[in-house]
């Protein structure tokens, strides 16, 4: 049996390989990683509002005390240039959606002045918790932001957003949610 | 090498950062009157591992013991905003806040193993720095061996290909003439072989 033939013929396999795990690699958007915790209760947490309340101090808001109502958490920080493009999406998704779900900004390493001139500048709809240590968002598994989850009446966390959201693809899933 | 690099980009692809704009996008809505921000007392939520990965396997942790444990932990752990370092590694604040995760688990007493379960429980498998060597993932840890062993057949083919042959390189003797034959033959039996 000649060589060079099979020689070629195995390079060309290892080749081949190669090229199919790469391109199944690029068929897929790097950026959306599915999230274990889709179907799946939602972790709870307790964070304290950036806002004061009527008293003039910080409220605190548990997750599992919303229940009943559908809620949509957004990751985001005030370094994030794609939260600045998503903004104004989530505000008027928000206010479509006022009084039949419950919105709140999760702000991820960022510091309260910072956030607050932040939306002095471009607006502020829902309230905004501070995530102190990253828990919260290491309890959602939060790889970047912004990264936005919508949790169904029960608790379940039905949708995950990676990038910034559009207002149809968020508005399509509270509507189901609601009529649930 | 490179293939194998860009073989884990395309596997891994980049979780951290979304595209970035070009411009950031002017705000649409005017800002609302804004209350002022209130001094946020440090208080982290409260996450409890218990319902994920049940109570600790071991007693609580700390000093020394605590830091070699949380060291060990951390260096098993992607950090999620890396490419290819560990928790340990990386000074970034995800890195940094997991690290603080970590060592929050292993001073109440959980096991390495818990502590794992407890982050891929929320990030996925992809938070384990070494995939466990189950299922699909059994091609990346047999996929090395599996080329290194059929590198190994196609060089040890090819040697044994370029081996000469006795037969090619025996003395090819001149045909005998027929006529001469019978001298041979003598000249054969006078020396003691056959012919």
């Amino acid at each position: 049996m000649k060589r060079g033939p099979v020689i070629l013929a195995v390079g060309l396999a290892v080749v081949a390989g190669l090229v199919a795990v790469l391109a199944s690699g690029f068929q897929h958007d790097p950026r959306s990683i599915s999230s274990p915790l889709l179907g799946k209760a939602a972790p709870d947490f307790t964070l304290q509002t950036l806002e004061p309340d009527a008293s003039g101090t910080s409220a605190s808001v548990k997750l599992s005390a919303l229940r009943g109502t559908p809620v949509v958490i957004n990751f985001w920080a005030t370094w994030c240039i794609p939260c600045q493009q998503e903004h104004s999406t989530l505000l008027a998704v928000s206010r479509e959606f006022d009084g039949v779900a419950k919105f709140y900004g999760v702000v991820y390493q960022d510091k309260p002045e910072a956030i607050d001139a932040w939306l002095n500048a471009r607006g502020r709809a829902y309230p905004t918790l501070i995530d102190v240590g990253s828990q919260a968002a290491i309890a959602f598994g939060v790889y970047g932001v912004p990264e936005t989850f919508v949790i169904d009446k029960k608790g379940v966390i039905r949708e995950k957003f990676t990038g910034g959201v559009t207002f149809e693809g968020v508005a399509s899933l509270l509507n189901t949610l609601i009529t649930e | 090498m490179v293939p194998c690099i860009l073989v884990a980009f395309a596997l891994a692809g980049d979780p951290i950062a979304p595209p970035a704009a070009e411009q950031p996008v002017a705000a649409e809505q005017p800002a609302a009157a804004a209350p002022a921000p209130t001094e946020v007392a440090e208080v982290p939520a409260s996450s409890n591992p218990e319902p994920i990965v049940g109570p600790p396997a071991g007693a609580p942790l700390s000093g020394e013991a605590l830091k070699v444990a949380t060291q060990r932990v951390a260096s098993q752990l992607r950090c999620p905003v890396c490419q290819g370092l560990s928790v340990a590694d990386s000074p970034s604040e995800s890195a940094v806040a997991l690290k603080k995760e970590v060592e929050r688990l292993v001073a109440m007493g959980y096991s390495d193993e818990q502590c794992l379960l407890y982050f891929e429980a929320s990030y996925g498998e992809f938070i384990r720095l070494d995939p466990r060597a189950e299922g699909l993932n059994l091609v990346v840890w047999a996929g090395p061996l599996g080329l290194l062993a059929v590198g190994m057949g196609v060089i040890a083919w090819m040697r044994l290909g370029n081996r000469p042959k006795i037969a090619s390189v025996a003395p090819q003797l001149p045909a005998i003439d027929p006529a001469l034959q019978p001298y041979v033959d003598q000249v054969y039996a006078a020396v003691g072989k056959g012919v």
